[in-house]
């Protein structure tokens, strides 16, 4: 096992070098002329309406440059690219859902990005957040799965008015008896959407399964 | 003030201590662990052999903080040394590689002795 360069072998790092003596570079050691900081605002809530967004206090502060929200992009907010296709199954529904940068209406998970702050330093932009008011709303979305092979039983999965996910659909099948594994030809839905959090899991993707009613 | 070098014992290493602190005092840092010449440090050939880093960052703090320590690193065990290091966060490598590091620190220095 100890032929070729690789195999068997202790493989010394190059990098290792710079990092340990002082010479490497980071992000913070970048100073360009005239560069400014953005800070982003992110919801701590999983799922939320956005019903409007107060900027004034933050704008007012004078180390504050300019603040955005998606409407403010004009046709530059899109979603981002499709970075993982979905896997080769026969007659998979599968509904692209990207990144986005900055939320228009809906959260879809905690932690997506609502507002962009750009100020004269990485604190300055950070400290604006605090002024920055949200004003997010219930958006109760319920959902019915049912799967066929244990007597068509139904549970209800509800996403909270609190803006925290009750229940998921995956857990929805658990409880309405089916597995890891289920397959969709299985399962029966009450007509609902269940929109996937945007990039759960895979890398700038999510899937929104439309569940078609039964 | 100068740009805040990730690198600086007394920035990095004090995450938890204000520049304001060190004034009047010599403050080094990982750059002058080396020599001239480019030999390294038992510490960083220690950290280099162990896989003691990934991303660097939190490399020079742990470094810088473990110096004075390097007699003695010989004496400690493994608990004590991970109090030593209970003030520096690795979040890629992982402590344990770090652990190892300090643990054949022990034969480099004594290498160096003999």
């Amino acid at each position: 096992m100890s032929d070729g360069p690789f195999f068997g072998r202790r493989v010394p790092r190059n990098e290792d070098g710079v990092l340990l003596t002082g010479q490497e570079q980071f992000i913070d050691d970048v100073q360009p002329p005239d560069v400014v900081h953005v800070a982003f605002w992110r919801s701590d809530f999983a799922h939320a309406r956005i019903r409007g967004v107060d900027l004034q206090r933050a704008l007012a502060r004078p180390d504050v440059i300019a603040a955005y929200v998606a409407d403010d992009l004009g046709e530059l907010w899109k979603p981002g690219p499709l970075l993982v296709s979905p896997p080769p199954i026969d007659g998979i529904v599968f509904h692209e859902r990207c990144q986005v940068p900055l939320v228009k209406d809906r959260i879809l998970h905690a932690g997506e990005p609502v507002v962009a702050v750009v100020a004269t330093s990485r604190y300055a932009a950070e400290d604006a957040l605090e002024d920055i008011r949200v004003d997010l709303g219930d958006d109760p979305r319920v959902a019915e799965a049912a799967v066929r092979r244990d007597q068509k039983r139904t549970v209800t999965g509800a996403f909270c008015p609190s803006g925290r996910v009750e229940r998921s659909l995956e857990r929805c099948i658990l409880r309405a008896g089916g597995g890891i594994g289920t397959r969709r030809e299985e399962l029966e839905f009450g007509g609902h959407e269940f929109p996937r959090h945007r990039g759960s899991g895979w890398p700038g993707v999510g899937v929104s399964q439309r569940c078609s009613g039964a | 003030m100068a740009p805040a070098r990730s690198c600086s014992t007394a920035i990095l290493c004090g995450r938890l201590t204000f520049a304001v602190q060190a004034d009047g005092h010599a403050i080094e840092t990982v750059e002058s662990l080396s020599s001239p010449d480019g030999t390294l440090h038992p510490l960083q050939t220690a950290f280099h052999e162990a896989h003691a880093l990934q991303c660097g960052l939190c490399a020079p703090g742990i470094l810088m903080s473990l110096v004075p320590d390097l007699d003695e690193l010989k004496t400690l065990g493994e608990d004590a040394i991970r109090e030593r290091l209970s003030g520096n966060l690795c979040r890629c490598a992982g402590c344990q590689h770090i652990v190892a590091a300090l643990q054949n620190v022990e034969s480099a220095s004594e290498g160096e002795a003999e």
